[in-house]
């Protein structure tokens, strides 16, 4: 699942300017087959960026893996995401 | 929803954009176009109603998914348009009291989903907003109701940068400080109702607080030197705080007047100032968001936004001053940069399109 954090995280949040695994927005990646199935969160249930990030996810994960053809993404708010979820590459970029 | 009809919406409240400069460019002695001179004294309401209800109400419904949240944004829409073609009614203005209700609803919803401070400050604003047009039926008059007006913006806006802020380190003394600046917000909106120069002072000093609790908080002040679309949507909130403290130190000063030069400046400063420099940086990042349509950053978003800084110093300078061609040619300026500006982003639409084929 390496490959497709690697792939998650040219997706930037382009408010903090922060890509999404290192925010700690992934909860879960799983693959069957040929699909994979992503489990995220947003820092924001009112964010309408929301279509417009998991377009990118699917748009990276296939550029990157020719041999996926299908990307699920479920969005979830529980448990809701904190600060201690962000990777310690994010916090340092946010200054500690 | 499909991505037609959320189109259809933003297109109603671009079109109310429109009406409301024509009305403000009639107002600050330009031509009278598309009409204006039936609804130019709606000016203000038609920008705030309708224009940013809109397009705020939208912007929710977007991330709700929910069937029931467009009938905001549709109501409010509508309501205004009422206001545009048969000057003000009753009718017109329960329909924006329906649509903001319904807006409140949508913001309740998205409280209940992730329950936080920056959710109930934007519910807050959204309840502000209903209260102001319910006494907009009850004949109270738009300068007595234009700070609670201000505040449905100013709640939704502080909201959803706090939200942002929270991939910082907490810190109380900041939210102590926040705290004491919504509730003199709050409390300057309902003084304004039967005391609008001490209501104006007293918001005066909360937009100040607000204005430095974002210097502490804003993420925007950390992210102004990173490259490409996130340094200019910090710039532009940057710009826009700026617009805040301002307002807030014109309002300690010149409270008073509900009309003339001075009362141009109070409200513009934060109108336009603070509000369409925020709008100028979330633009690049909420149309795509609603149309589902990738907008390519380029740097010639930095244009319209530096004129529209440039023109607005001008203009406020020309009201405080009282010279009145300065304030006239800045206000005009200022009337078409922004419509140049949306039709910048509809450029990089067409653009971005075109490279895709």
């Amino acid at each position: 699942m390496d490959s497709i954090r690697t792939s998650l995280q040219q997706v930037i949040d382009p408010e903090i300017g922060i890509n999404i695994v290192d925010l700690g927005l992934i909860y879960d990646i799983s693959q069957t087959n040929n699909q994979v199935c992503v489990l995220m969160t947003l820092t924001s249930a009112g964010c309408p960026l929301q279509d417009m990030i998991i377009s990118q996810m699917r748009q990276h994960i296939l550029q990157d893996h020719p041999d996926i053809d299908d990307v699920k993404v479920e969005v979830t708010f529980d448990p809701p995401w904190q600060r201690a979820m962000m990777s310690p590459v994010a916090v340092n970029l946010l200054g500690g | 929803m499909l991505r037609l009809p959320k189109l259809v919406l933003l297109v109603m409240g671009v079109g109310l954009l429109l009406h409301g400069l024509a009305a403000g460019a009639l107002r600050a002695g330009g031509p009278a176009l598309i009409g204006a001179e039936q609804f130019a004294h709606w000016h203000g309401p038609i920008m705030v109603c309708g224009f940013l209800g809109v397009v705020i109400s939208l912007e929710r419904a977007t991330a709700l998914k929910v069937w029931f949240g467009w009938a905001a944004p549709l109501l409010t829409g509508i309501g205004m348009g009422l206001f545009i073609v048969a000057d003000y009614g009753p009718t017109g203005a329960l329909i924006v009291l329906a649509g903001s209700l319904f807006h409140s609803l949508n913001q309740g919803l998205v409280l209940a989903r992730q329950p936080n401070a920056a959710n109930t400050i934007m519910l807050l604003g959204a309840l502000i907003w209903v209260t102001a047009n319910l006494l907009l039926l009850a004949d109270y008059t738009v300068p007595q109701l234009v700070l609670l007006w201000m505040s449905f913006l100013l709640f939704t806006i502080i909201g959803e940068r706090i939200e942002l802020s929270r991939v910082l380190v907490p810190n109380a003394l900041t939210q102590a400080l926040l705290l004491i600046a919504l509730l003199q917000l709050l409390v300057a909106s309902a003084v304004a109702l039967w005391d609008y120069s001490m209501g104006f002072r007293i918001y005066g000093l909360g937009l100040i607080l607000a204005a430095i609790w974002a210097w502490h908080r804003d993420l925007a002040f950390r992210n102004y030197r990173l490259p490409g679309l996130s340094g200019y949507v910090a710039k532009a909130l940057i710009c826009g705080w700026a617009w805040c403290l301002l307002a807030g130190v014109l309002m300690l000063v010149f409270a008073g007047p509900s009309a003339g030069p001075l009362y141009d400046a109070l409200l513009h400063a934060i109108f336009v100032g603070f509000i369409f420099s925020m709008i100028f940086g979330h633009a690049p990042i909420i149309f795509p968001g609603i149309l589902g349509i990738n907008i390519p950053y380029r740097p010639i978003l930095y244009l319209p936004l530096g004129a529209l800084q440039l023109f607005m110093l001008l203009r406020i300078g020309g009201d405080v001053l009282t010279i009145g061609w300065l304030k006239y040619w800045a206000s005009m300026a200022t009337a078409v940069i922004i419509p140049l500006f949306l039709l910048s982003m509809l450029s990089l639409i067409i653009r971005s399109a075109s490279m895709k084929k």
